[in-house]
């Protein structure tokens, strides 16, 4: 198993600045996805473990959250209804390679505001960035956690 | 050359069936497939027919495909993106070749697809109708196929058709794929032949690629071109486990060789059973 950390952060969100959270534990997917965000604009944090991205979202609400669903220890959807409950204005993408039932797709539509089967489609992930990001009033969101 | 060979009894709703699948086949000709070699097609091919009868052979394959497929959708994905990136960056090729790298992509994309939804759990949508309809009703679109390759599409099969129930979309569509992949890498110098019957209890067809009098069968030829919009053959190799699999759905069975001489029967009752 990957050694959770953080990789390949080439431009850290200056502070006040918009920014996507990415959460993978495919470490070669998340290196490529946060080169694809950034190359739509955007600033990101990345990062294969979703207990960091827990630990990064107390410190610095993100605008969007990008995050697979199987991950190890705490998955995609156990990430998803934390943010979800913490930070309700934010939304969340779900990224999935996993094949889902119509059952299960109802389920997690409760908690992202899309679900995106991989490969990961490009052009219509970049639309949904740039929408959300967009969207996203960053005044309304807390510079930290308010607990 | 792959030669073997497996053979599975069992009996069905009253009826004893044996399902063979003989495999004899050439592999140098298809040695150029361009996401798997032809053995490793064939191979897979086999292996998974082999599992179509078996419902909690399917049900593990399933599983373990499930977390396979699921790693090579990562890959996938991260070679999606990377191609994204490197054409944005300007990589020095034309659209052509662009086209070609895209076509690719998809090929494996939809293999991987291919090979999950063989095991998926699966149910039929029975409908009382017949197999005289699914035939007519597809033999314009199969011809144009064939005609294209220079082949012929040969329908033979009673006046009058039984009514039967069986599930008429699931068939259509394995047939269409059948006929793609048999329009990709059957010989030339041979037709495309369907044969079917239907007796007090059953459904009977067998396909085959008799020679053209007077044309000595041969080495068959691969006529598609990198890039084109036809149904790969990676892709197509598949077509077998899963009409194996359909079959074993409707309570039938699938047997026949898929070398050369190429020959595929199917049986399945008049009346197929919900799954």
């Amino acid at each position: 198993m990957l050694k959770p950390a953080t990789i390949g952060l080439s431009t850290f969100p200056r502070p006040k600045q918009r920014f996507v959270l990415l959460v993978d534990d495919h470490a070669a997917t998340l290196s490529t996805l946060r080169q694809v965000v950034e190359l739509a604009g955007h600033s990101c944090f990345a990062t294969i473990s979703s207990f960091e991205a827990v630990r990064y979202c107390r410190r610095r609400p993100p605008s969007l959250v990008v995050t697979d669903l199987a991950m190890p220890y705490l998955n995609g959807h156990g990430l998803g209804r934390f943010i979800k409950k913490r930070y309700p204005s934010v939304p969340i993408l779900l990224v999935t390679g996993e094949l889902l039932d119509p059952e299960t797709l109802i389920e997690l539509r409760q908690t992202f505001a899309a679900v995106i089967c991989k490969p990961l489609p490009i052009e219509p992930f970049l639309r949904l960035l740039n929408q959300f990001m967009s969207d996203t009033d960053y005044d309304t969101l807390p510079l930290t956690d308010p607990r | 050359m792959i030669e073997q060979s497996n053979c599975h009894s069992r009996f069905c709703e009253g009826e004893y069936i044996t399902v063979a699948i003989a495999v004899t086949a050439g592999t140098e000709h298809i040695s150029a497939l361009p996401f798997v070699n032809a053995s490793s097609a064939e191979q897979l091919s086999l292996a998974l027919s082999r599992v179509g009868p078996h419902p909690d052979l399917a049900r593990q394959l399933h599983e373990i495909l499930g977390d396979y497929c699921h790693q090579c959708r990562n890959l996938l994905s991260t070679m999606n993106m990377s191609l994204y990136l490197a054409k944005r960056a300007g990589g020095k090729l034309d659209d052509t070749d662009w086209s070609t790298i895209e076509w690719h992509y998809r090929e494996a994309e939809q293999f991987i697809d291919r090979v999950q939804s063989i095991c998926r759990p699966m149910s039929l949508s029975l409908v009382k109708t017949s197999l005289q309809y699914l035939f007519e009703s597809r033999l314009a679109a199969w011809s144009e196929t064939l005609i294209k390759k220079g082949r012929t599409l040969i329908l033979q099969g009673p006046p009058s058709s039984k009514i039967g129930q069986f599930d008429p979309g699931r068939l259509e569509r394995v047939f269409d794929d059948l006929v793609a992949w048999r329009a990709g890498v059957g010989d030339a110098r041979t037709d495309l032949r369907i044969q079917w019957k239907t007796t007090t209890i059953a459904f009977e067809v067998v396909w085959d690629e008799p020679p053209i009098d007077g044309i000595p069968p041969g080495r068959p030829e691969i006529r598609r071109e990198s890039g084109d919009a036809e149904m790969s053959l990676s892709l197509a190799s598949l077509t077998i486990p899963m009409l194996s699999r359909v079959m074993s759905l409707h309570g039938g069975s699938l047997s026949g060789s898929i070398g050369s001489p190429w020959r595929i029967c199917l049986s399945w009752p008049l009346a197929a059973s919900p799954t």
